[in-house]
């Protein structure tokens, strides 16, 4: 009877800190959307990834998304305080990079940058953290306006 | 190893499954060939990336501002009625119709019409949980910020927030052609505003933002064929092959063009200046609007 109790109280642990961890991602989220502006949300992307094993390529995770002709869209990334990894928020047109939050030649980092959208197509979203380390972050699509 | 380390070692492997599952099912990690821009590296996209389901196909928002930009008033009557709820028997019909509702929500947010929030959430959590998706509902949220008339913004937010959960639930718990029929159902009912709309006041912009939906219409068949071997999925695509006949004759084509990057003040905008033609005669973007219409009226019954 006390093993079946302990096991219990385990998974009860389990469940809270479940819980405690979904939490904190809605909050990390509300966070993002606030950096976001005074924009109007549309998509968010909690992302937590591995470190690269040697040799091999960074993870990535990726999103194919519908944008568009005549509205701006604003691309949001926010790295995570506890993350290893600086996260990049990078948006392709099949394979013509049209966006990033990191420009490697300059070495500029922006949290939030804009996009107007001059072509209906699917474009695809991409969310990395620089030299493959291990990070976490979330990405944010919202809808600044009409164009 | 005695039975109270086995029990131990089990409550311990039992918890960081819990604890993974937190997150592991929004968490993306594969060798696709990534074009990492940190790298400099360049690379293809695959054709594949396409084929996998595409976020945003059905926005009511970007619609929705649309129409306020182009300062068309605001219709209750072209919303779809609540009063066939109960008609709503299969999960298809319920995951459709719920993305019907959503999309009426994305409108009514959009022109702050609070007042007609309740009545509109209560049919969709209603559907949801006819759907066993009502935990992702924030009705409580949503009821709470409409009854006080609180911050459009967060009004917005919610709903979508809250419809992308029950969204992505549905892929992660092995109903995908449910999610992709709800999605559907929200482009249904974007198109059937656009097109009333459109009718009301003719514009140029308003026509080609419905003929362009040729492309994501294209996108939304792929997905449903999936499915095509389950019944009513099947009879929704039928019905969006007709809609898709009409399409037919309309022209699109790209222009490419530069990237301009304009960074001022910090922050940066980046401009397309790639050209989509769209050719299209008034008979066919009416042939176009007429099947909108007969599909939609049709489904919601």
């Amino acid at each position: 009877m006390k093993k079946v109790l302990f096991l219990g109280m385990i998974f009860s642990l389990a469940l809270v800190a479940q819980s405690v961890k979904a939490q904190t991602e809605t909050q990390r989220i509300d966070l993002c959307v606030k950096a976001a502006g005074d924009v109007k949300f549309l998509y968010d992307y909690p992302t937590q990834l591995a470190a690269a094993a040697v040799g091999e390529k960074a993870p990535v995770f990726r999103q194919a998304i519908a944008l568009r002709k005549g509205n701006r869209y604003r691309f949001t990334i926010c790295t995570d305080e506890e993350s290893a990894g600086e996260g990049v928020l990078q948006v392709f047109d099949e394979n013509k990079p049209v966006g990033s939050s990191f420009n490697p030649e300059t070495g500029r980092e922006y949290q939030s940058f804009d996009f107007d959208c001059q072509k209906t197509a699917f474009y695809v979203m991409f969310i990395s953290f620089k030299d493959g380390k291990e990070g976490s972050a979330v990405g944010i699509l919202s809808h600044v306006k009409t164009l | 190893m005695d039975k109270n380390t086995f029990i131990v070692m089990v409550a311990v492997l039992a918890m960081q499954a819990l604890a993974s599952c937190a997150t592991c099912s929004r968490t993306q990690q594969d060798d696709f060939v990534v074009p990492d821009s940190v790298r400099n590296v360049s690379a293809t996209i695959s054709e594949s990336v396409i084929k996998e389901v595409v976020d945003n196909i059905s926005s009511p928002i970007e619609t929705a501002a649309l129409f306020k930009s182009l300062n068309v008033p605001f219709a209750q009557k072209y919303l779809a009625t609540t009063k066939n709820l109960s008609d709503y028997h299969t999960a298809c019909a319920k995951a459709f119709n719920l993305g019907i509702f959503g999309a009426d929500l994305g409108y009514i947010n959009m022109y702050g019409k609070v007042s007609l929030v309740s009545v509109n959430i209560i049919a969709m959590k209603s559907l949801a949980d006819g759907l066993n998706i009502g935990q992702f509902f924030n009705y409580t949220t949503l009821k709470h910020l409409s009854d006080n008339n609180e911050n459009i913004d967060s009004l917005i937010y919610i709903s979508q927030q809250s419809f992308n959960k029950m969204d992505r639930y549905l892929r992660q718990s092995g109903r995908g052609n449910l999610s992709i029929v709800m999605v559907t159902g929200v482009w249904v009912e974007a198109m059937y505003l656009s097109c009333q709309f459109y009718k009301d006041r003719p514009n140029a912009r308003l026509a080609e933002s419905i003929v362009e939906q040729k492309l994501l219409l294209a996108e939304l068949l792929n997905m449903l064929q999936v499915y095509k071997g389950q019944k009513e999925v099947a009879d929704l695509i039928g019905e969006l092959t007709a809609i898709e006949a009409t399409f037919e004759p309309v022209e699109m084509l790209v222009q490419d063009g530069n990237l301009e990057e304009i960074e001022s003040d910090g922050a940066l905008r980046v401009v397309q200046h790639d050209a989509t033609i769209v050719k299209y005669t008034p008979e066919q973007l009416a042939a176009v609007i007429s099947a909108i219409e007969n599909v939609r009226n049709k489904l919601i019954k």
